[in-house]
């Protein structure tokens, strides 16, 4: 199973890659609030990553 | 692994720097053969440099620090009045003096990772630290997908046409790219070192605050679409 969530970790982290490309285009394109919302999406993509591989000590 | 990490550290802003400032003017048209072998050199040594880290790190400094810099000055003083500050590309050049800074940055991560030598031990002083273990091959693959994942906002920027917005896009683009290259990394390194991990559970339940807002924001997004 923890092999899964690394995959998923993975997965995460390509996603948001693609997620920030769709931002940047969307910057070029001048469509501002599309860009902002797939930079949102990418920053929490990554955020998700990060709390799946390091969970907090507190966590229960 | 530890080599493959530093060598991309120093490398990736190193090129970014040569591309904005050193390659776009040099291999202009009417430019000639000099400042383009001069800026040829530049990457050759910043990849001579990036390779040798692991192994000779006061020679790949020297080379890749010294030898870049030195051969990137040398193409601009070739260039000569192409590089008239009222001919360059403002957005152009404010996006290589962010590649310059990371650059430098990078280099400098490097010093805690230098190997520290100590008197009680049996070694010889100069024989490299035995590794205590390898990272598999399924480590590498991710990481490569990981720096595929930072690359790709990072060329879509260079597709940019509006100067208003190129200056933004590539700070957004280079951001993600850090930020994705430092988070596939910990995803590589965590997974393979961690000796005890966590119950699977443990592990998801403190993510689902962010899965719920990513699953929520997409949802607004699809509906978004529909209305649009």
């Amino acid at each position: 199973m923890n092999k899964a969530i690394d995959a998923l970790c993975i997965v995460l982290v390509v996603a948001s890659g693609g997620a920030f490309t769709f931002g940047v285009r969307a910057v070029s394109n001048g469509d501002d609030l599309l860009a902002l919302y797939w930079l949102v999406v990418g920053a929490l993509l990554l955020r998700a990553a990060v709390e799946m591989l390091r969970p907090r000590s507190g966590a229960k | 692994m530890r080599h493959l990490l530093l060598a991309t550290n120093v490398a990736l802003p190193g090129v970014y720097a040569w591309l904005t400032t050193v390659a776009y003017p040099a291999f202009a048209r009417g430019v000639g053969g000099w400042p383009r072998a001069a800026a040829y050199t530049a990457l050759l040594a910043l990849a001579v440099g990036a390779l040798l880290i692991g192994r000779h790190p006061a020679v790949a400094r020297a080379v890749g620090v010294i030898g870049f810099v030195a051969l990137c000055v040398l193409t601009w003083v070739l260039l000569g009045d192409r590089l008239d500050p009222e001919r360059l590309d403002s957005i152009r050049a404010a996006c290589g003096a962010v590649g310059w800074a990371i650059f430098a940055l990078g280099w400098g991560a490097t010093e805690r990772f230098r190997p520290v030598r100590t008197d009680d031990t049996d070694e010889a002083p100069d024989k490299p630290l035995a590794a205590r273990g390898h990272l598999p091959r399924t480590a590498v693959i991710a990481l490569a997908l990981g720096l595929v994942a930072a690359l790709t906002p990072w060329l879509a920027a260079w597709q940019v046409k509006r100067e208003e917005h190129a200056v933004l896009a590539h700070g957004v683009a280079l951001v993600a790219a850090i930020a994705i290259v430092i988070v596939a990394s910990q995803v590589v390194v965590d997974r393979e070192q961690r000796l005890t991990r966590p119950a699977p559970r443990q592990r998801v339940r403190p993510a689902m605050g962010s899965l719920s807002a990513l699953a929520f924001v997409l949802a607004a997004g699809v509906v978004w679409l529909l209305l649009r």
